[in-house]
């Protein structure tokens, strides 16, 4: 923010640059946590069947039972074990966000490179077709989508990717254009250098820090739409256990249990801030210019 | 071969009074503790106060026979609730079951029927009428009726909604039965003739609900389209203001005609005010509150009111199938009878009342006919849960060692009790892909283009049997989507339309029962059970309201 | 400036036009409408069908329903309801309201709160105070609004009894009983937006603070408060103001669930109820709205931008 003439760092030999940031990451106490956290939970993730007490499907007669010594964290309507189910639970919820920032990545970046580098027309088109998705808060595209195409894993995760790609290619596109400006890429240019050369040396290498920057920060911000989906009812169907899916269902005995709300709320908000904190302290090594500029 | 109409009259009687009586108050928690009541009343933008000067003060009536205590009083305003939008508040032309919260408010029918079914003519717009033959009915008119609208209700205005409900352009519900009627006669001013195509006994029962509402034809000239909230009927209620997703406001209709049984002008209040409120715990709370006067308790707090001294409850048995499995008969692998008999006995329907509808709910009997109405008939055998037998039934199907298939379903409830059963035909090696949408949605999938072999929704109650039969097991029913021709079920359902000896009715539908149960073309699961709570120190006349729908009439409803 | 204004307005046609394709091509994807009619629970027959088919233009090619759509939309006419044939401007005279309400005041509470917040934070910096702030910041932004929510109400609905845990009436018509209802609804959907908005000030209190300026203003020996309300705020707002634009947009898509939440009857909860019914028109009209909500605000709030920042010029 301090100025806005955007200096241009030229890529090194990034290995050791990778080090230096990892070390300045670890320096903050706060990214350490967030580490920890997404650790942990990608742990449960993977070894969910050979942690989790139970099976996350196995009903039984105990219905809407409160937390005891048999079921740590109590069960739910259909008396199934609630650690279990929340456990197994974020293995959906970094399934989608992971799906959802590559889809956003995946189409993100070669649209903001196809308009950064064209101008004209084809920048135009482009940039007033992601202006328009925009335009749509982010939550309503996902549910119009899932309403439309049924709520499947994969339709999920395509209605949340979608919102991501317009953040993706404008600061892909914003890289392209200011490394354009550069004198050196206007000398290579009109030495005759191609502008793949250009996009693949240059502007790709630029716009890897804000991107997985967004990215990390997007993670978060998919949990959050996947909880809002679910709870709503349009995101993964039941059986499977999904934190959206369980508060949806623990939303009308809300009187009578709630530790069934308080359980995978908690755990959505750990993933969240664990994201938020990763994504906020990569921003600080890797790009401090960037703060304050996304959602 | 003729047969009068008193005849019928008299045996639907008789077979009442024989049925299982319902709707008795539940006063066991009916003591006297006085309760103050908040009057904070608004829950939505508008106000009531601008309607009440358009009511007419009606002087209570001096004391006939009933004590003091039992005396209706006159005025207040009553607060209700339901948990449904109204999809329209003109009966013809709705098409959800809940719609009838509020229309039956503002309408009355050409012939009424009581809580069984029974016609009523002091509550019709009818006063008396007779069939001549099988093939024609002639109704006299109560005179002096008016619309709320001010203008006169006669046989024009008969004739005049009964050809709106035949015309396609209408889109009512109720127009396939109603095709039935191949002309409607103005004899003169209070009397009209229909003249049928075929037999129809059924459509007694049928004017008491949507298609015999009667609507101000200057009011739907008037309004077009827009007419499904601006409903002018001639009922005790009329509309004041609709706040969609909010509410919707009645005042009293100062030109009502109906009269209780002591002869006090109905309805009591000076007008209704029900609000629309989707969920059950926000429900409970305005109904705990004092928000509310009455409502229905969701399941998993009837106990918690019924142990609430100042909320008093009434209890109304066979709301609906509230639980009920539907196959495609056509689909594969639900075309086989054995794997739908397997299916049969696998589902253990008391734990799923117990788990989703808190025990509240009874196991069904094998009929889509509910207790409290004269067609009721539990000696109709029906699959029990039975896990041998299941095994059994799946060894001689077609798929010995199992199969997957997708089930739909819709709403909370439904899709978890959806997927107890999924997990209780896993022991017997049938895996349920469940597929949840809205209500609208997953009907249309089912029924219309077919989706799936297996659906789990419910059936409201409709005591009419025919309506019943040839909505579900007519070849050409919407609601069979298999769609097989059965020769014998279509004569019987035909059989039974056309026949106006009661007994010999519920022969022909108990046949019908029969061949649908051993054939296993729906499981019906649960029959609903609903506790209605009332606010024992300010409502009263409750006793009376449930109608032969299982829904309220508040022209009843009487405030201390 | 004016021709700054109309420049950004003919700017907004392409992607307006780009909107109202995109809602209505998403919509059409769908189930037939028509077979949703059918099933609401009661059944139409073919006849019937074929009448409700010709008379919504459903038989026509989508590229004739897409024009007659916008030619009725241009001249004021969003449709009726197909679900409940009630015109979808009634729909929306009901809904609407509601909605902006709710927003308004969660959009004010966000202000109310971060602002303060953020330059007590700035200001004692590294103090008891700014942790606090920046714990709560850090919470409000992870944590899921309509999740909130449901501890607000079991807090205090269902435990304490002090609000009511649903429904709404609107503060203009009744204060009290207004904002009991809404109080509730504005925290959760409020608390990202208020969270987002103590970050931004604080951290662009903290670079004006330090400008030479406003170590000019202390040196003339202006008063703190002064100092900090007038010279510093002013200049640390242009970040700010260009967040609190944006936040329409997140506002109106928390609503969505907010609304669920609370048994709110705004254009949110009629999205989707409307979108899960199918009701395209009903649908089609609230996200159409809420798009132009969001391109407008966008707009104004860059027009602000000008007027608070006298360097930018509209050239």
């Amino acid at each position: 923010m301090n100025n806005k003439t955007q200096s241009i760092e030229i890529p090194k030999s990034s290995g050791s640059q990778f080090w230096v940031n990892t070390k300045r990451l670890m320096k903050i106490p706060l990214a350490v946590f967030g580490f920890i956290v997404i650790i942990l939970i990608v742990f449960c993730a993977i070894f969910a069947p050979l942690i989790s007490p139970y099976d996350p499907n196995a009903q039984s007669k105990n219905y809407l039972k409160p937390p005891s010594s048999t079921n740590l964290l109590g069960t739910d309507q259909l008396g199934r074990d609630v650690l279990t189910r929340t456990i197994f639970g974020s293995r959906i919820a970094l399934i989608v966000s992971l799906g959802a920032v590559s889809l956003g990545i995946v189409i993100g970046v070669p649209l903001g490179l196809i308009a950064g580098n064209s101008r004209g027309w084809v920048d135009e088109v482009i940039m007033r077709l992601m202006d328009a998705l925009l335009s749509f808060p982010s939550l309503i595209i996902a549910i119009g989508l899932v309403a439309v195409l049924g709520s499947t894993l994969l339709n999920v995760i395509l209605a949340i990717g979608i919102a991501n790609v317009p953040f993706i290619a404008r600061i892909v596109r914003a890289q392209a254009l200011s490394v354009r400006e550069q004198p050196y890429i206007m000398a290579s240019h009109s030495i005759g250098a191609s502008s793949w050369r250009v996009i693949f040396r240059h502007i790709l290498p630029n716009s890897m820090a804000p991107v997985i920057v967004q990215g990390t920060l997007g993670m978060a911000y998919a949990i959050l739409t996947e909880a809002a989906l679910g709870f709503l009812g349009l995101g993964v169907p039941p059986p499977t256990p999904t934190w959206g899916n369980m508060l949806q269902f623990a939303f009308p005995v809300l009187d009578r249990a709630a530790y069934l709300s308080i359980v995978p709320g908690i755990a959505i908000f750990l993933l969240v801030l664990a994201f938020n904190f990763t994504g906020d302290a990569l921003r600080d090594v890797l790009d401090p210019r960037l703060r304050g500029l996304f959602r | 071969m003729k047969k009068g109409f008193w005849i019928l009259a008299t045996l639907l009687i008789i077979t009442s009074l024989m049925a299982a009586s319902c709707n008795k108050p539940d006063t066991t928690s009916n003591t006297t503790t006085p309760a103050t009541i908040a009057n904070s009343s608004t829950v939505s933008t508008t106000t009531t106060a601008a309607s009440e000067s358009t009511t007419v003060k009606t002087t209570t009536a001096t004391t006939v026979s009933a004590t003091a205590a039992n005396q209706p009083k006159y005025g207040g305003f009553l607060r209700y609730a339901y948990g449904l939008e109204p999809s329209s508040l003109d009966p013809q032309t709705g098409n959800s079951g809940g719609d009838a919260y509020y229309w039956k408010q503002m309408y009355d029918h050409i012939i009424a029927s009581d809580s069984q079914l029974v016609p009523d003519a002091s509550r019709s717009l009818a006063e008396s009428w007779e069939f001549p033959d099988t093939k024609t009915m002639i109704f006299h008119l109560r005179k002096d009726v008016k619309f709320h609208d001010g203008t006169p209700f006669d046989a024009a205005a008969v004739k005049f909604n009964i050809e709106r409900i035949q015309d396609p352009a209408t889109a009512s519900a109720a127009r396939a039965s109603f095709l039935t009627i191949d002309k409607v006669e103005i004899i003169n001013s209070t009397t009209v003739k229909f003249l049928l195509k075929t037999p129809w006994s059924a459509g007694v029962g049928l004017f008491a609900d949507r298609g015999g509402t009667m609507n101000s034809p200057t009011a739907v000239a008037k309004w077009g389209k827009s007419y499904n909230f601006h409903p002018v009927g001639t009922g005790p209620f009329m509309l004041d203001d609709y706040v969609s997703g909010g509410s919707v406001s009645m005042v009293k209709n100062p030109y009502y005609w109906g009269k209780d049984k002591n002869g006090n002008a109905l309805p009591y209040t000076d007008g209704l005010r029900a609000l629309i409120i989707t969920d059950a715990t926000t429900l409970s709370a305005a109904l705990e509150t004092g928000k509310l006067d009455l409502a229905f308790i969701p399941n998993k707090d009837v106990k918690k009111f019924q142990a609430k001294p100042e909320i008093s409850t009434i209890k109304q048995e066979g709301t609906g199938v509230s639980a009920l499995l539907y196959f495609n008969l056509a689909k594969a692998p639900m075309d086989d009878i054995n794997l739908r008999k397997a299916v049969s006995y696998a589902i253990d329907w008391e734990a799923i009342n117990q788990a989703i509808f808190y025990g509240n709910y009874s196991i069904a009997d094998a009929g889509m006919w509910l207790p409290g109405t004269w067609v009721y008939d539990n000696t109709v055998p029906r699959p029990q849960y039975d896990l041998a037998k299941a095994k059994q039934f799946l060894a001689k199907s077609s798929k010995p060692s199992g199969f997957s298939m997708d089930c739909l379903t819709w709403g909370n409830d439904f899709t978890q009790a959806t997927q107890m059963v999924q997990s209780q035909l896993s022991a017997i090696g049938i895996n349920i892909n469940v597929k949840v949408y809205d209500v609208g949605t997953a009907t249309a999938k089912f029924f219309a283009t077919q989706e799936a072999p297996f659906f789990f929704s419910s059936w409201s109650r409709y005591p009419e049997p025919d309506w019943i039969a040839g909505n579900n097991f007519k070849s050409t029913a919407y609601y069979n989507p298999g769609k097989l021709p059965n020769a014998t079920v279509d004569d019987l359902i035909a059989q039974g339309a056309a026949e106006y000896d009661i007994t010999k009715r519920k022969a022909i539908y108990r046949q019908i029962q029969t061949i649908v149960s051993d054939e296993c073309w729906v499981i019906p699961g649960l029959y609903g059970v609903t506790y209605c709570g009332y606010w024992n120190a300010k409502v009263a006349g409750v006793e009376n309201m449930f109608g032969w729908d299982a829904k309220m009439d508040l022209r009843w409803v009487w405030l201390k | 400036m004016g021709s700054y204004i109309i420049r950004r307005l003919l700017q907004m046609i392409p992607v307006v036009i780009l909107v109202t394709m995109m809602v209505f091509m998403l919509l059409h994807l769908t189930v037939d409408p028509i077979a949703l009619l059918m099933g609401g629970g009661e059944s139409l027959d073919p006849e019937q069908v074929a009448a409700l088919r010709a008379e919504y233009g459903f038989d026509k090619p989508l590229i004739i329903q897409y024009f007659t759509w916008m030619g009725h939309t241009l001249t004021g006419d969003l449709g009726r309801s197909h679900k409940t044939q009630r015109p979808v401007i009634d729909e929306l005279k009901d809904r609407l309201p509601v909605t902006l309400e709710i927003g308004l005041f969660s959009w004010l509470f966000s202000i109310i709160i971060a602002i303060p917040a953020g330059i007590l934070s700035a200001v004692k910096r590294g103090s008891i105070a700014d942790i606090a702030a920046t714990v709560i910041t850090v919470g409000g932004l992870a944590v899921p609004g309509f999740w909130l929510g449901t501890m607000l109400i079991l807090l205090f609905a269902v435990q304490l009894r002090w609000l009511p845990p649903f429904g709404f009436v609107s503060v203009f018509s009744n204060p009290i009983e207004g904002l009991k209802t809404i109080a509730l609804p504005v925290i959760s959907l409020g608390v990202s937006a208020a969270a987002l908005n103590m970050r931004q000030i604080r951290s662009s209190m903290l670079e004006v603070l330090v400008q030479d300026y406003v170590r000019t203003a202390r040196a003339k020996g202006l008063k703190e408060s002064r100092v900090i309300w007038l010279h510093a705020l002013k200049n640390a707002s242009l970040p700010v103001i260009t967040l609190m634009g944006m936040q329409i947009g997140r506002l109106a898509g928390g609503a969505v669930v907010i609304e669920n939440l609370f048994a709110i009857p705004g254009m949110g909860r009629l999205m989707v109820t409307s979108i899960l019914a199918s009701d395209f028109p009903v649908v089609q009209a609230c996200v159409l709205i809420t798009a132009l909500m969001v391109l407008f605000s966008n707009l104004v709030t860059d027009i602000v931008y000008g007027y608070v920042d006298p360097r930018i010029r509209y050239s």
